[in-house]
C-alpha cells in the first residue's frame, strides 16, 4: 500500500535537490566558521551566501539562523520587556507559552479574539493596542486552520496607536508558500526549515534592519554576538536551497495547491464533514471536522488505510480540544472531530483524491457505528 | 575490611521446614535481578551478603534490593576479621566524620570470641570516645549505632544503618495470578500488591485501536514494565477489544456497556490465564469508585468465572491507592493523559446496580464464544 502523507504542515519530506546541493556541509566541509584558517573562512562565507540567498526575497532586512521556529519566536519576544504586550488566540504554542510564561512573571499580555476561520478579529486586535504598547505578535498563516492574517497591514494600524511597537510574526506556515504578508512595518518574522523541505533543527528570524536586535542566547560571539553557538552549517546551507526554490516557484506551487484544495474539499462528503477553513486561506492548510465524531479515531482508521493526516485534538480527557479551534468559537462537537489534512509542494492530485476517498469512508464508517445508522 | 551490603529476609524465617524453598526463590529472584552487575552473593544463617561489587555499581543495587518482594532490609557494611583491633579500626573509621550522640551495639554469633558482648561494646565505646571529641555516648536514643555483629567462622560485620525494604514474600513463592491492567491508577497497584504476597504475575490489557491510540498501549507496556520489576518479570497479554465493544454498542441498551464489557473482559482475562498456568485474576476493583465498582456491578462480572479474584485494593480509598502508586513509581505514568478503551463509548449514565436477568437478556443478542474466540485470535504476547 503507498503511504499518503498529508501532514506537511506538521513537517515536509525533505527537499531532495536541497539535500544534494548541502550535504557536503555534512561530510567534506565540516570546519568550525568561527576557525581563521582557510577552510574556517570559506565555510563562513557559505553561510553568508546562504543569508543573501534567502534575503534576497526579504528587502531591507537581516537575518539571523537559529535552531527552529520555537528558537526565533523566544529570541523575538525577548525584546518585549515592559508595559504590555498584545498577541491572538491564534498563535502556536510557541508564540503563546512564551507569553504565557511572561505573563506569569508579571507582565501584561492580552490576546485578541479570532474570527471562525482562525484569523485574527482585527477590530478586536486594534482595540487592545495602546500607547503603552511595546510589542505585538500575530501569526502570520495560523497552522490549525491555514487562516492568513494581513500582517503588514495590521503591522501597520498597530504602529498608528503605538509607533515604537515592535511587530513580531510567527511566519512559519507562510515562509516559501504565501506570496504578501511581510512588509516594512513587520520587525521580525519567525521561519522553520523543515516545513518547506528543510532539515529539522534549524530555522532562522528575519528581521527589519533598522531595528536593533538584542540576542537571547550569549556564548561565542557568532552572529555578530546575536546568536551564540556554532552555526548548524549543513542545515543553513540546506535552508538556503529550500527557500530558493520555494520563492523562485511560489506562485506556480501556489496555484498548483488551490487547485489541490479546491478538488479535495469538492470530493469530501458535506454532509457530514464540516470545514472550518475558510476559501481565501493559505490552500497548503485544510482544517474540517467530522461533526461528532473523534479525530483521533478518524486519523487512526485513515493510518490503517494508508493515509497520514494531522488531527486537531487527541483521545485525552485532559487537553480534550485545540485550543486555537476552539478560540474560534465552535462547540464541542466540531471541535472532538478536527482533522488537518496539509499539503506540500511536492503532493499530488491522485493522493488528494485518494485522501478525500478514504475520508469519506472512515467518516462514513464512523458514524454508522457512533450513531447505529 | 571489605565493603558488602548485608541483606535480610523477612517472614521466610517464620517457615518451618519448608524454609529453603522459599530461599532459594528468593535467591534466585536477586540474582535474577541483578544479573548484569559483578558480585558474589554470600549466603549466611537467614542473611545474604553482597560482596566484591564495585562501588559505582552500589547505588543500581541497593535500587533492584529495594524492588526485590521478600527483603526486608539491607545495610551498607563492612566485613572484617573477628580480633578487637581490625573491630576497633573500622568502627573508628565508620565514625570518624560524624558528631553528636552514639552508642554501640555488639551481637556474638561466636561464643568464643574473647569478651562477651557488653564487654566489647564497652571497649570500642571508650576507644570512640577517646578518638572523636565531638561525640557522646547515649545508650537510649543516639544518633547514630554502630552495630558489630561477631559472626561463625572469624568474621565480624559492622554497619550503622539499615535501609527497609519492600517486605512480603519471594516472586513466584505463592502461585500466579492474571493481572487485568487499564493504564489507570489503580490496576499496578493491585498487581505490586499481589507480587509482594509472592504471586507471579500476567497481565492482561484490553485496547480498542481506532477507538484508543498507539500511545495508550505504549503507557500500558511502560507500567507493565514497571509493575515487572516487583514481579520478577510479566507476560504481557494485548487483547483487541474493537469488535466486542462494536457489537456491544450495537446491540446492547447504552447503560450497560461497562457491565457487558466487564464480562466479556473476565472471561478472556480468565481463558488466557488458564491457559498460562494461572490460578486466579486479580483486579483494581475499589469497592463503589466508579459504576462498574458497585457490588451489583462485581458480582455481575464474577458470576461468569470460575478462578478466584482477588481485588486487593477493594477497601481502599483512592487517596490510598495513589499513595502506594506514588510510592512504586507508577503514578507519573499513570496520569498520562492517553485513554483506555473504557471510555470508548461511554454511557451518558451508566448502570451502576445492573440486574442480572437485564444483562441476560441484553447478552443473549450476542455472539459471546465467537467475539471471545475471535478476540483471543488476535492477541499479542509481549515478554516483559
Amino acid at each position: 500500500m503507498k503511504k499518503i502523507y498529508l501532514d506537511n504542515a506538521a513537517t515536509t519530506r525533505p527537499n531532495l535537490d536541497a539535500f544534494n546541493r548541502s550535504h557536503a556541509f555534512a561530510i567534506e566541509n565540516f570546519y568550525n566558521p568561527s576557525a581563521t584558517y582557510r577552510d574556517g573562512r570559506a565555510v563562513l562565507n557559505e553561510i553568508n551566501l546562504a543569508k543573501s540567498r534567502i534575503l534576497r526575497y526579504f528587502p531591507n532586512s537581516k537575518l539571523i539562523f537559529t535552531s527552529c521556529g520555537t528558537e526565533s519566536d523566544n529570541t523575538a519576544i525577548s525584546l518585549f520587556k515592559r508595559k504590555n504586550a498584545v498577541s491572538t488566540q491564534g498563535e502556536h504554542s510557541a508564540v503563546f507559552q512564551t507569553l504565557e510564561n511572561l505573563r506569569s512573571k508579571g507582565q501584561t499580555v492580552r490576546y485578541a479574539k479570532l474570527n471562525p476561520d482562525g484569523s485574527v478579529n482585527i477590530d478586536d486586535f486594534l482595540s487592545l493596542i495602546d500607547k503603552d504598547t511595546t510589542f505585538c505578535s500575530v501569526v502570520h498563516v495560523n497552522n490549525e486552520t491555514g487562516a492568513i492574517n494581513d500582517i503588514n497591514y495590521l503591522a501597520k494600524r498597530a504602529k498608528e496607536i503605538s509607533p515604537n511597537l515592535i511587530f513580531h510574526s510567527d511566519g512559519v506556515q507562510a515562509f516559501g508558500k504565501i506570496s504578501s504578508g511581510y512588509g516594512s512595518f513587520v520587525d521580525l518574522y519567525s521561519v522553520s526549515a523543515h516545513k518547506i523541505g528543510g532539515l529539522k533543527g534549524v530555522g532562522c528570524l528575519i528581521y527589519n534592519e533598522k531595528l536593533k536586535l538584542s540576542p537571547f542566547m550569549f556564548g561565542g560571539g557568532q552572529e555578530g554576538g546575536l546568536r551564540s553557538g556554532t552555526e548548524n552549517v549543513l542545515g543553513i546551507i540546506n535552508l538556503s536551497y529550500c527557500a530558493e526554490n520555494a520563492y523562485e516557484n511560489l506562485a506556480k506551487n501556489l496555484e498548483k495547491t488551490q487547485k489541490l484544495k479546491n478538488e479535495f474539499l469538492s470530493n469530501i462528503n458535506k454532509e457530514l464533514i464540516t470545514i472550518i477553513s475558510s476559501e481565501n486561506a493559505s490552500p497548503y492548510v485544510v482544517s474540517l471536522s467530522a461533526k461528532g465524531l473523534r479525530g483521533e479515531v478518524l486519523q487512526h482508521m485513515l493510518e490503517d488505510e494508508g493515509v497520514i493526516v494531522g488531527t486537531g485534538s487527541a483521545c485525552s480527557s485532559k487537553h480534550p480540544h485545540s485550543r486555537v479551534i476552539k478560540a474560534c468559537n465552535y462547540k464541542n462537537d466540531i471541535l472532538d472531530g478536527v482533522l488537518r489534512i496539509s499539503f506540500s509542494f511536492e503532493t499530488d492530485l491522485e493522493e488528494v483524491l485518494i485522501c478525500a476517498e478514504k475520508l469519506n469512508l472512515c467518516v462514513e464508517k464512523l458514524d454508522k457505528v457512533m450513531n447505529k445508522r | 575490611m571489605k565493603k558488602v551490603i548485608i541483606v535480610r529476609y523477612c517472614e521466610i524465617h517464620l517457615k518451618g521446614k519448608n524454609r529453603s524453598y522459599f530461599q532459594n526463590l528468593l535467591i534466585k529472584n536477586i540474582k535474577r535481578s541483578l544479573k548484569n552487575i559483578k558480585y558474589n552473593l554470600n549466603i549466611l544463617n537467614a542473611r545474604y551478603l553482597i560482596e566484591d561489587f564495585d562501588d559505582s555499581d552500589y547505588k543500581t543495587i541497593t535500587q533492584k534490593l529495594e524492588k526485590i518482594c521478600g527483603i526486608h532490609s539491607y545495610s551498607p557494611a563492612f566485613w572484617v576479621k573477628s580480633n578487637i583491633e581490625d573491630i576497633k579500626n573500622c568502627c573508628l573509621e565508620i565514625i570518624k566524620n560524624k558528631s553528636g550522640e552514639f552508642k554501640v551495639e555488639t551481637n556474638r554469633a561466636d561464643k568464643t570470641f574473647p569478651l562477651n558482648s557488653m564487654e566489647l561494646s564497652r571497649e570500642i565505646g571508650g576507644e570512640i570516645l577517646a578518638s572523636n571529641p565531638k561525640l557522646t555516648v547515649n545508650v537510649i536514643n543516639p544518633e547514630t549505632t554502630i552495630k558489630i555483629d561477631i559472626r561463625e567462622g572469624g568474621q565480624t560485620l559492622i554497619f550503622t544503618d539499615t535501609v527497609k525494604c519492600l517486605s512480603g514474600m519471594p516472586s513466584g513463592s505463592a502461585g500466579r495470578g492474571m493481572l487485568m491492567i487499564s493504564g489507570g491508577i489503580d490496576s499496578p497497584v493491585a498487581g505490586f500488591m499481589l507480587a509482594k504476597r509472592g504471586m507471579k504475575l500476567d497481565a492482561v490489557h484490553f485496547f480498542s485501536y481506532p477507538y484508543t491510540s498507539e500511545l495508550a498501549k505504549e503507557k500500558v507496556i511502560n507500567l507493565a514494565t514497571q509493575v515487572a520489576e516487583y514481579s520478577g518479570g510479566i507476560n504481557l497479554y494485548m487483547v483487541k477489544f474493537t469488535k466486542i465493544q462494536e457489537e456491544i454498542h450495537e446491540k446492547c441498551p447504552e447503560e450497560l456497556m461497562i457491565t457487558m464489557m466487564r464480562r466479556f473482559m473476565m472471561r478472556i482475562a480468565e481463558r488466557l490465564a488458564k491457559k498460562s498456568g494461572g490460578q486466579a485474576i486479580i483486579t483494581g476493583e475499589s469497592l463503589g469508585q466508579v459504576a462498574s465498582q458497585t457490588i451489583e456491578s462485581i458480582t455481575s462480572s464474577n458470576s461468569v468465572v470460575t478462578l478466584p479474584v482477588l481485588r486487593p485494593l477493594i477497601a481502599m480509598d483512592k487517596l490510598e491507592i495513589i499513595e502506594v502508586s506514588q510510592k512504586i513509581g507508577t503514578y507519573e505514568t499513570s496520569i498520562l493523559p492517553y485513554e483506555d478503551c473504557c471510555t470508548v463509548f461511554l454511557p451518558k449514565y451508566p448502570a451502576i446496580k445492573p440486574k442480572m436477568e437485564v444483562i441476560l437478556k441484553a447478552e443473549s443478542k450476542l455472539d459471546v464464544e465467537k467475539l471471545i474466540e475471535d478476540a483471543l485470535n488476535e492477541t499479542e504476547i509481549l515478554s516483559i
